[in-house]
């Protein structure tokens, strides 16, 4: 993971990242926040960090988990901050940071799953994914919620680029060429790995739709 | 529903349709053939079906968890605090001057003496008349004890 000079190329970002400062309002928080102003670093966080809480959370399904790649994001960018060049929004860059800590943290997290099942097959579904598909939802409790359960079940069977490349495209209406640009990906393996993510997905949720009474 | 004989369209290209990720001169050929292709209208809108069921989950943070969570990382950014070597400096600088004072050869007349190898104590009662003498008194009185004792 990279965490030096905060560079990317284009800008063509979603409208609904867009936060309500405009790009010289940033460049000139950034200058306070250079010369050492705190206030201007916790407007910072304050304006970004729902948006970013939220895209860890979609990625990895876990609020505790995504409120620390949060604050090691925000970490990332304060240390980064000399080397800003301003040539993209903060907000992407915060996207391409948070992206490849969330991929790097579920490749751990699996390979540690895997060392603890010993798992023969890659293929094999997780069994921690298995233990929690089994646990029964309340019945009171409301489908929206029990799909969103599922949805977070169905992308745990994704590898870590798989669901990241589903999350910024179809959550977060992210272009593929973005993607490419945040992940470090080409976009023929980028669109590979889309199609990849919907066939499970669209399995999986379909499976559980069948079998939902 | 049937597709056509000649119909060669993947998945992938009306995934990718749909998400407007086609180039423009691909895109204009599949928007032709679905005219013409009612089972890859289908699965078309099936796809589009599966797409539009899946949650967009969203988390609402309070001002107050904003504030925590602003607060936290704030806490983090702040430089630890530096050592004090300042301190550590004057102490280990007076350990030393101690140690260095301590050993530092006598120049007085015991030098000459070769008492190399005393305590301090032992060469601070040799240089005093005063203490020794004290000390022979108080070796005759325990020895006038315990004489009074046996006697």
């Amino acid at each position: 993971m990279s965490n030096g000079v905060a560079v990317i190329e284009t800008n063509g970002l979603p409208e609904e990242w867009e936060v309500n400062t405009s790009a010289a309002e940033e460049a000139a928080l950034l200058e306070r926040i250079r010369q050492g102003s705190t206030a201007a670093f916790d407007k910072l966080v304050r304006d970004h960090l729902p948006r970013v809480v939220n895209l860890a959370y979609r990625l990895l399904g876990d609020r505790n988990e995504a409120e620390d790649i949060a604050q090691e994001a925000f970490l990332r960018l304060h240390r980064s901050l000399p080397n800003f060049r301003g040539e993209c929004l903060v907000m992407t860059w915060l996207y391409r940071v948070v992206s490849r800590l969330v991929v790097d943290h579920l490749r751990r997290e699996r390979l540690r799953r895997r060392l603890f099942f010993f798992r023969r097959d890659e293929e094999d579904p997780d069994p921690v994914d298995t233990f929690a598909d089994t646990a029964p939802s309340p019945r009171d409790q409301l489908l929206a919620r029990e799909t969103e359960k599922r949805l977070f079940v169905a992308l745990g069977k994704l590898s870590a680029r798989q669901r990241a490349v589903f999350v910024l495209r179809h959550q977060e209406g992210l272009p593929l060429r973005e993607i490419g640009d945040l992940l470090g990906l080409r976009e023929g393996t980028i669109k590979a790995h889309l199609h990849r993510a919907v066939q499970v997905l669209r399995k999986d949720l379909n499976d559980w739709q069948e079998d939902t009474p | 529903m049937k597709r056509q004989p000649d119909c060669t369209i993947k998945e992938e290209s009306l995934l990718l349709f749909h998400y407007r990720e086609l180039a423009p001169k691909e895109r204009l050929a599949l928007t032709e053939h679905l005219r013409q292709c009612p089972a890859c209208r289908q699965r078309l809108a099936e796809l589009q079906n599966s797409l539009a069921s899946l949650p967009r989950p969203t988390l609402e943070l309070s001002a107050a968890e904003v504030g925590w969570l602003s607060a936290r990382i704030a806490a983090r950014t702040r430089p630890a605090p530096r050592p004090r070597f300042w301190l550590w400096s004057g102490a280990v600088a007076t350990a030393a001057l101690v140690v260095s004072l301590a050993a530092w050869p006598p120049t007085g007349p015991d030098s000459r003496l070769g008492v190399m190898g005393r305590t301090s104590g032992e060469i601070g009662m040799v240089e005093d008349p005063e203490l020794l003498q004290n000390m022979d008194l108080l070796q005759n009185l325990d020895l006038l004890q315990e004489l009074k004792q046996v006697g």
